[in-house]
């Protein structure tokens, strides 16, 4: 049998929280809607660059939660082999996605029939933009999952949605931070 | 070996999957321009994008999480329609349908005090709770259905629900906010 209650009584905190934090980022769209319409190409990479981050920070989080579980690394903030590939690995994948996401930002702006000044402005403001947040990320992946598991909470449970959360706000801040001042 | 710390082959099954998925998310990105146009008769609109996008991704995870979890335990079977499959559809709905209602209170107060252009509360309730309804229900029958046909072809669920999940439900989300505002704008509120 399912208990409905428990189940009522564990997701609403964690996804009422979730709802005010996004609301923050739907602000960051909405206070920016001028930028938005003059460069549409911004615009219809926000959910891909939303889900890189997302995908990349898991993937991160989820192998050292395993890693940890397993007892193949230990939480003291010292340099291990199985953490710095981890972290090699997931930077090499998001720099590769981050760039191939700016070219294709580039073509569907024109695509839309956006004004924009160069075409090298999406690559560079997608590729910085996705830089800064990622490194973020990372870090905060390592570390929220380290405190975590040193506290005794299983990090599976905790770390992925603080980081999709904490990753849509950011990149999309960031993303129309930097295209602001790239402009 | 369980787990391979060969940076290569991270990258090799790590890289496929994020582009594509970021792939996807272009195409939702597409209709998202088209919420940018309904921003004029939906003053505030964007605003609900990246709640609605988040709390649907979370809530139908969290349903395939729990199916998948349920069907290997022997809980639910996947020959037949049990009734803790539909409680938990049940379940689902009805929270996306609360956190729909909460979100839209949350982004009726930030975007009225903020100053921009904004719709009124109403307009933000309906617009909500009509999203909430109409993709919550599509995405939850559809969670259902990939978790028991991916479990009766003898695949691990939990390798396909979610990520399956995650990609078209931002798709099918965002097509449902626009649907919901032609509806709502249409009547006039």
């Amino acid at each position: 049998m399912i208990d409905a209650r428990a189940i009522y009584k564990e997701s609403i905190p964690v996804l009422s929280v979730c709802a005010m934090i996004s609301v923050f980022s739907g602000l960051f769209l909405g206070n920016n809607e001028d930028l938005l319409k003059m460069l549409p190409g911004i615009l219809v990479i926000v959910p891909s660059f939303n889900a890189i981050n997302g995908n990349v920070s898991s993937v991160i989080a989820s192998r050292l939660s395993s890693a940890l579980h397993m007892g193949l690394i230990k939480p003291d903030f010292r340099r291990s082999k199985t953490l710095e590939s981890n972290v090699y690995a997931m930077a090499i994948t998001s720099v590769l996605s981050f760039f191939m996401l700016g070219l294709a930002a580039a073509a569907l702006n024109s695509f839309f029939g956006g004004e924009a000044e160069s075409f090298f402005l999406f690559p560079v403001v997608t590729f910085f933009s996705g830089l800064v947040t990622i490194s973020v990320l990372i870090l905060l992946a390592i570390f929220a999952s380290y405190m975590i598991y040193r506290n005794g909470i299983d990090p599976d449970n905790v770390v992925v949605p603080i980081l999709t959360t904490v990753g849509d706000f950011m990149g999309i801040g960031v993303l129309l931070l930097i295209t602001g001042m790239v402009l | 070996m369980a787990v391979s710390n060969s940076i290569v082959r991270i990258i090799e099954e790590t890289l496929p999957v994020i582009v594509l998925f970021a792939v996807v998310g272009i195409f939702t990105g597409g209709f998202l321009r088209d919420v940018l146009e309904e921003a004029s008769y939906a003053p505030g609109i964007l605003i609900l994008v990246p709640g609605m996008l988040g709390l649907r991704g979370n809530i139908s995870s969290a349903l395939g999480a729990r199916l998948c979890s349920a069907l290997h335990l022997g809980y639910i079977s996947s020959k037949k329609i049990s009734r803790d499959l539909l409680r938990n559809i049940e379940v689902s709905i009805s929270l996306s349908i609360f956190i729909s209602f909460i979100l839209s209170i949350f982004a009726w107060l930030v975007c009225s005090y903020t100053g921009g252009p904004c719709m009124s509360v109403w307009g933000f309730m309906s617009v909500s709770v009509l999203t909430g309804v109409m993709s919550g229900s599509i995405l939850s029958f559809m969670t259902s259905g990939i978790a028991i046909i991916s479990y009766r072809k003898g695949l691990d669920p939990d390798n396909i629900t979610l990520p399956a999940g995650a990609s078209i439900g931002d798709v099918v989300t965002i097509i449902c906010l626009l649907l919901a505002v032609r509806l709502i704008m249409g009547l006039g509120i």
